[in-house]
């Protein structure tokens, strides 16, 4: 069994992200090692160390923010740290699965053929991005609102949970994992689908939302 | 499954009908066979000033075969017109996008006459290489399953229905003219809250829709038939 490490900068607008780590997916993996990067310039030298010296082959999830450019760290009040991975330091990802929940990670990872990953494009699980792109774009995200957010993050968690338990029960390969994601996503949009009353804007605004995700997932 | 077969022929088709479903019982195929009188002088709503015409054919064929799937569409290649015979009448099916995706079949008493005849006049010289290529390049594009003597066809059509299950799209647009009075809700927005016989219609119509909603269809079907795995 292939081992599975989780880094996760720790940060409050991405704590919905915990209980793909504390709800009971991890149980299943042989060995599996949690990183919550602290808020310190040593607790992310520490992580860069242990990318280092994983075995090849092994299975690493990245949750946290991220642009077309790089990963982001570990952000509080007194700590923040914007580039965690960039093109400076992506070699560490060489050799092994990566799978990338954060905004753009396609966008950042594509050009490094070298890389296995399974990536993301957008991903607006605040109202601070969904306000940010009305104000470029005044219909942007349409009839999303703060219950429409949760209950997207509300399935990234499930979904991305239940992926993980896979990959780590059944040793999925990067193609094969993406195509479950897909899946897994298909299997949610036709649940909101089939209980969908016509005209409900929640429900419309997170199926877009959900199709866009699982449209622009992708893999290498 | 029960397989709709229909036959455009200028005279009655009666008696071949019975042979068919006649020769389908025997092949333990479940045949229904209807016919469409075209270009008979008992039928004149079809023409005009004595001739064929086309519209109104399309107009008479979506009145009455509206909400039928066809499994197949045998056309006789001669309706007793001067200008209109099966050929044209599948090329304006096709440009017209009605029953695009039905497997056809022509069919004609005269057929090895007509085209041995266009050989022969292109090998005397009386038509050249680019007339003659005309007609062929016709028949393969209208996309014509089979063609058969007119003694024979009724077996053909058996013969094929029994040997060629019906492809997706087939059994996709079975089933939506089924129901052609439900309404459809899902993820392609252009066909969000049209009948399903609109939304058969416009499979048939728009082949970029079509594929679309195919793809739709079965990444939807297999989510929904997956035995997926949960952890809790």
């Amino acid at each position: 069994m292939k081992k599975l490490i989780i880094i996760h900068p720790k940060d409050e607008s991405t704590a919905f992200l915990n209980p793909i780590w504390k709800g009971g997916a991890l149980d299943y993996a042989s060995e599996h090692q949690v990183i919550n990067v602290g808020y310190s310039e040593d607790e992310h030298y520490a992580v860069f160390d242990i990318l280092k010296n994983i075995s090849p082959g092994s299975n690493v999830v990245y949750l946290g923010h991220g642009n077309s450019f790089s990963l982001k760290g570990a952000c509080s009040t007194e700590f923040n740290l914007e580039v965690f991975f960039s093109k400076d330091n992506i070699g560490l990802f060489e050799r092994i699965n990566l799978l990338c929940l954060s905004c753009k990670s396609a966008d950042f990872l594509r050009p490094f053929k070298e890389l296995s990953y399974v990536a993301f494009g957008d991903l607006p699980t605040q109202m601070t991005e969904i306000s940010g792109s009305r104000e470029q774009e005044f219909d942007a995200y349409k009839g999303v609102d703060e219950q429409v957010v949760a209950d997207f993050r509300q399935v990234i968690v499930s979904t991305i949970a239940n992926a993980i338990y896979e990959w780590m029960t059944i040793n999925l390969d990067s193609r094969a994992l993406y195509h479950r994601i897909k899946i897994r996503l298909m299997r949610e949009i036709g649940a909101i689908l089939s209980s969908t009353e016509k005209g409900s804007k929640g429900k419309d605004a997170l199926l877009d939302l959900l199709v866009d995700m699982r449209k622009e997932l992708e893999f290498r | 499954m029960e397989r709709n077969c229909l036959l455009i022929d200028n005279e009655d088709q009666s008696s071949s009908i019975e042979e068919i479903e006649r020769e389908a019982r025997k092949n333990n195929v479940s045949i229904k066979c209807h016919q469409f009188n075209v270009g008979s002088t008992t039928e004149p709503r079809f023409l005009t000033e004595n001739k064929i015409d086309p519209t109104k054919v399309i107009q008479e064929f979506n009145s009455q075969f509206n909400g039928i799937s066809f499994d197949l569409i045998a056309f006789d290649w001669d309706l007793d017109d001067e200008q209109t015979n099966g050929v044209e009448l599948i090329r304006v099916f096709q440009h017209e996008g009605i029953r695009r995706s039905t497997p056809k079949l022509l069919y004609s008493g005269v057929l090895k006459v007509k085209i041995e005849g266009l050989l022969e006049e292109y090998k005397a010289g009386k038509i050249d290489f680019k007339a003659a290529w005309k007609d062929i390049k016709t028949l393969i594009e209208i996309n014509i399953v089979d063609f058969k003597d007119r003694d024979e066809y009724e077996k053909s059509i058996v013969s094929y229905l029994k040997k060629n299950s019906p492809v997706l799209e087939e059994i996709l647009l079975k089933e939506l003219r089924n129901n052609k009075d439900l309404k459809f809700h899902g993820l392609i927005g252009s066909l969000e809250g049209k009948t399903f016989e609109e939304v058969a219609d416009t499979i048939e119509l728009r082949a970029d829709i079509a594929e679309g909603f195919k793809i739709s269809l079965i990444e939807q079907a297999t989510a929904y038939l997956a035995d997926m795995k949960y952890y809790k």
